[in-house]
């Protein structure tokens, strides 16, 4: 398959141009009929619109797997790295244009086993950009293997009677980073909400993580099912430092008072299994972000060349 | 040319659509009729909605290399429709879907077009748009069938083989067949001059592919530990192993595994775990592609030096960086024969078919645990994931593994001071214990400077001492890694070499040159270090061809490092678009290199 990628090209002349979201519109998705990763698209490219976030400013960041597509159907600055290894990039980048807007799209394979030591340190590291993890719990694009979220019991190629051990939670994993400082989760089947929470995350300074629960149809269809077919095993974390979305409220009964500045809340609310909580866990603006590391105090050009003589002088012999 | 049990005929659909299991019956009904037949899956990285091909040569000769010339192409992809008529050869068929028509721009009129209303058929017989999607390519089984005049009772020996348990899929698919073959026979003039006549060359063969031979060949030599992290072209061979393993390695008494398998976090903790475990006596091994050897390298560079056994199969695909995941290619050559950093060289074994994918399973854990290093199994995407026509297996029950030099507590009763990294019997290869053995033979293993007693040392002489033994012990393997095949011809003018899957087409290619009256000789590279014949086989040899599927000749490269002939001494045939090497790929290039040369 071919694709190529070109930037719209727009009437620069108009400051006033108004980006519709299909002018983020990249090549046609070819994830399958059915796959909850189609919904996410949709869901940043709306935000992309509402946002105004003009595309050749927008970098998307991407490892390797189904999800990892995602750069290429988006008509923005795309780099689909290697396997695990999407962070590391972003960060680069980050780390030298911090005037562009950084996504970094991540499965449950690429970001909670390959590239689980990257995910760690990026959350500690704290750069700003919106990390999201499409987690459907399988490898979807080596079909059908165990990934570290794939509930226990659930069958794959790799333990055709069920994985043998309980799954790890993403969650978990990121607020017991020091120094995260936004975790949230969303679901693809609730488009209001995941909407919501990427617009949280785009608006929060520092690295938000985004849970996204994605369905596979092909590999882990039956994963959330519960969920899908009765609203009421979903938990609505409400703040108004998280997200709210009032129309979502006659669905979703059980919505929970939650506040995102409490970690030992977020923690508790992120282990919670008998219902899946979707919200915003945690969110501290405060924490200190690595590419602050770049902000010094401004010098003159005297002071410049001053220094510059300095140096030059200590080879003097 | 082709015709009867001779041509070569490939299906177009969509990945995820169910072709690959009708495809697979294709091609065992054909073997079934006793007749020599191959077939190549061209697939794309994804799971629904791409273009697929399974290509199938038939051939009484038994050249099973990639064929020349598509006969007859059943496209079913309207999205690849225009790629697919010009597949076709002159003189050949087209069958096509004809529940819709065909677009004028299709018509070519060197080709004969034979519409089957696969779709109408099927929405006619069928409920269900997933039944419907999948029974059609039953109905071009069928369709194929007659025009290739299939022997119909094969057919439905191995339907019934495979549905047995499930009455209601067996009857669909008995009726999907039955209308695909009665279409044709009512409407075609079955069959085509292109058609099988059954044979008797089959008998002794089986069809298997080189992830399922390696497994078996890993559960044969005893194996026992296995970690690994998925990547296509080598996620079956894993697979494979714990199938094998459920079935045969379960203690029959008490349901007890004997054997551990690990779906590592990736690949550098799988190299890790295979280390470990092999340094504890294991026969340990993982499988992997060209990203996961490039992850694993560092890891490699700790087995060699700290001389731990362990066994990698690497079966590449076409890179490099993920490259095309589903193409094949031998772009690892050099990355693996000098893998990880600072000076190292290790054994390698090129299997050329399933067949020394699962001999050289067993050579390659002998190897390891006699020369105590890594070693590895270089196959490809081709030789993994396609089925082959390779003769039936057999096995020595006779075999005893070759666990090379480990000492007992026995023997460490008549030792006085067991050095770990001393050269006792001046052959480069030291004595290893196994961690519980006895207080005698605890040592310390480490990938920093050692010197021979295991202690740490930075002193230039004794790292000079331990890094020159390993190089001598690497190097005494190229007379144990085995020998490469010669084939000779008399008056041969020109040579050729190669290594791996590319060998039925050089064979293939060897007698098509012979008919344009080139003769020419050919050698089979099958392990690194190169044995001595190899530097004999170029030198006899005025010049020679070397044929690999890589862009920067890297065996060529190899051979000018390792043997000292000079480069210009062997003329590159590359063929690395990621497809299996064809005959007369070869054969072109070896022709205009001799017209030039004659010039
Ligand atoms: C180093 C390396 N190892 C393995 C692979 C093979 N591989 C590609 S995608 C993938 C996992 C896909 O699962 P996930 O990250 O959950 O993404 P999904 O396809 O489910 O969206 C693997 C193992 C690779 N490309 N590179
Ligand atoms: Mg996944």
């Amino acid at each position: 398959m071919t694709t190529t990628c070109h930037l719209p090209v727009l009437d620069m002349g108009a400051d006033d141009y108004v980006y519709e979201m299909t002018d983020y519109e990249g090549a046609r998705a070819r994830w399958c009929p059915g796959c909850g990763d189609h919904s996410i698209l949709t869901a940043v490219q709306r935000l992309l619109a509402a946002e105004q976030l003009t595309p050749e400013n927008t970098v998307f960041v991407s490892g390797i797997g189904c999800s990892s597509r995602f750069p290429h159907y988006l008509k923005t600055y795309g780099f689909h790295g290697i396997h695990g290894r999407a962070l590391p990039v972003a960060t680069g980048v980050r780390l030298n244009r911090p005037d562009l807007t950084v996504f970094v799209v991540m499965g449950d394979g690429d970001c909670t086993s390959i590239g689980a030591g990257h995910w760690i340190h990026a959350l500690r590291y704290n750069l700003d950009m919106v990390v999201m993890l499409l987690d459907n719990g399988i490898y979807g694009l080596t079909k059908q293997q165990t990934s570290p979220t794939t509930p226990q019991g659930f069958p794959s190629n790799t333990q055709p009677r069920g994985s043998w051990l309980p799954a790890l939670n993403p969650l978990q994993v990121a607020l017991g980073v020091t120094n995260a400082s936004f975790v949230a989760q969303t679901a693809e089947w609730a488009p209001a909400h995941l909407y919501a929470t990427l617009r949280a995350a785009r608006q929060h300074r520092g690295l938000s993580f985004v849970r996204i629960l994605q369905r596979c149809p092909v590999y882990s269809s039956a994963l959330f099912l519960k969920a899908v077919q009765n609203p009421d095993n979903i938990g609505m974390l409400v703040h108004d430092d998280g997200v709210v979305v009032p129309e979502l409220a006659r669905l979703y009964a059980n919505q929970i008072a939650h506040d995102p500045h409490d970690l030992d809340a977020a923690r508790r609310m992120a282990g919670v299994t008998d219902r899946l909580n979707l919200g915003v866990f945690y969110r501290d603006d405060s924490r200190p972000r690595y590419e602050e590391t770049r902000r010094v105090p401004p010098r003159t050009a005297a002071e410049r060349v001053a220094l510059i003589e300095a140096e030059l002088d200590r080879y003097a012999v | 040319m082709s015709g009867v049990n001779d041509f070569a005929f490939k299906m177009a659909t969509v990945n995820g659509t169910g072709s690959a299991s009708a495809n697979g019956l294709l091609m065992q009904a054909i073997f079934r009729m006793g007749i020599p037949v191959s077939g190549k899956n061209i697939f794309p990285s994804n799971i629904q909605g791409l273009p697929t091909w399974y290509e199938i040569r038939v051939n009484r000769d038994g050249y099973m290399a990639r064929p020349e010339q598509i006969d007859l192409v059943v496209a079913l992809n309207t999205g690849t429709y225009e790629r697919d008529v010009a597949a076709v050869r002159a003189g050949g068929y087209l069958v096509y879907d004809s529940s819709w028509p065909l677009d004028r721009s299709l018509i070519r009129d060197d080709v004969q077009y034979l519409g089957v209303p696969f779709g109408q058929l099927c929405v006619e017989n069928f409920e269900g748009d997933r039944p419907r999607t999948l029974l059609r390519n039953i109905v071009y089984t069928g369709t194929l069938a007659a025009l290739f005049d299939i022997d119909m009772d094969v057919v439905g020996e191995m339907l019934r083989e495979k549905f047995s348990k499930k009455k209601a899929l067996l009857d669909a698919n008995f009726r999907a067949i039955q209308l695909g073959h009665d279409y044709a026979m009512k409407h075609f003039d079955c069959p085509l001059p292109i058609r099988l006549e059954r044979m008797d060359a089959t008998r002794d063969s089986i069809v298997i592919d080189g992830n399922t031979a390696a497994a078996l060949g890993c559960v044969f030599a005893g194996a026992t530990v296995g970690a690994w992290y998925p990547i296509t072209p080598s996620t079956s061979l894993m697979e494979a192993y714990r199938t094998f393993g459920e079935r045969y390695r379960r203690d029959p008494d008490s349901g007890q595994r004997r054997y551990a398998m690990i779906q590592a976090e990736d690949e550098l903790a799988a190299a890790g775990m295979v280390i470990g475990a092999g340094w504890a006596g294991a026969r340990a091994f993982t499988s992997t592609a060209g990203p996961g050897i490039s992850l694993m390298e560092e890891f490699i560079g700790l087995a060699y030096y700290g001389e731990v056994p362990c066994v990698f199969f690497d079966v590449q695909r076409t890179g490099p960086s993920t490259g095309m995941p589903t193409r094949t290619q031998q772009g690892d050559l050099m990355a693996i024969a000098y893998a990880s950093h600072g000076d190292t060289k290790h054994i390698a074994l090129y299997p050329c078919s399933p067949a020394e994918c699962f001999t050289m399973a067993r050579d390659a854990f002998d190897l390891a645990e006699r020369y105590q290093t890594p070693v590895f199994v270089v196959s490809d995407l081709d030789i993994g994931m396609n089925d082959w026509m390779v003769p039936r297996f057999s096995w020595d029950d006779a075999y005893v593994p070759d666990r090379g030099k480990v000492l007992s507590a026995a023997d460490l009763e008549n030792v006085k001071k067991f050095a770990r990294y001393t050269d006792v019997d001046g052959d480069g290869i030291p004595y290893r214990t196994l961690p519980g053995v006895g207080p005698k033979g605890a040592y310390f293993t480490r990938g920093s400077g050692h010197d021979k007693n295991a202690a740490y040392t930075e002193d230039s002489d004794a790292y000079l001492e331990l890094v020159d033994r390993i190089a001598r012990k690497i190097q005494g393997a190229a007379s144990a890694v085995p020998a490469p095949e010669v084939f000779r011809q008399e008056g041969a003018s020109v040579g050729l070499v190669a290594l791996g899957g590319t060998h039925g087409a050089l064979r293939e290619a060897l007698d098509l040159l012979r008919a344009q009256g080139i003769g020419a000789d050919y050698m089979r590279i099958r392990g690194f270090p190169f044995a001595a014949e190899v530097a004999d086989f170029l030198n006899e040899h005025e010049f020679v061809f070397v044929v690999e599927q890589n862009r920067d000749a890297q065996l060529r490269a190899m051979l000018a490092i390792e043997t000292g002939v000079p480069r210009d001494h062997m003329i590159p045939v590359l063929d690395y678009g990621g497809l299996p090497l064809t005959a007369g790929r070869v054969v072109g290039a070896v022709t205009a290199h001799l017209e030039g040369a004659a010039v």
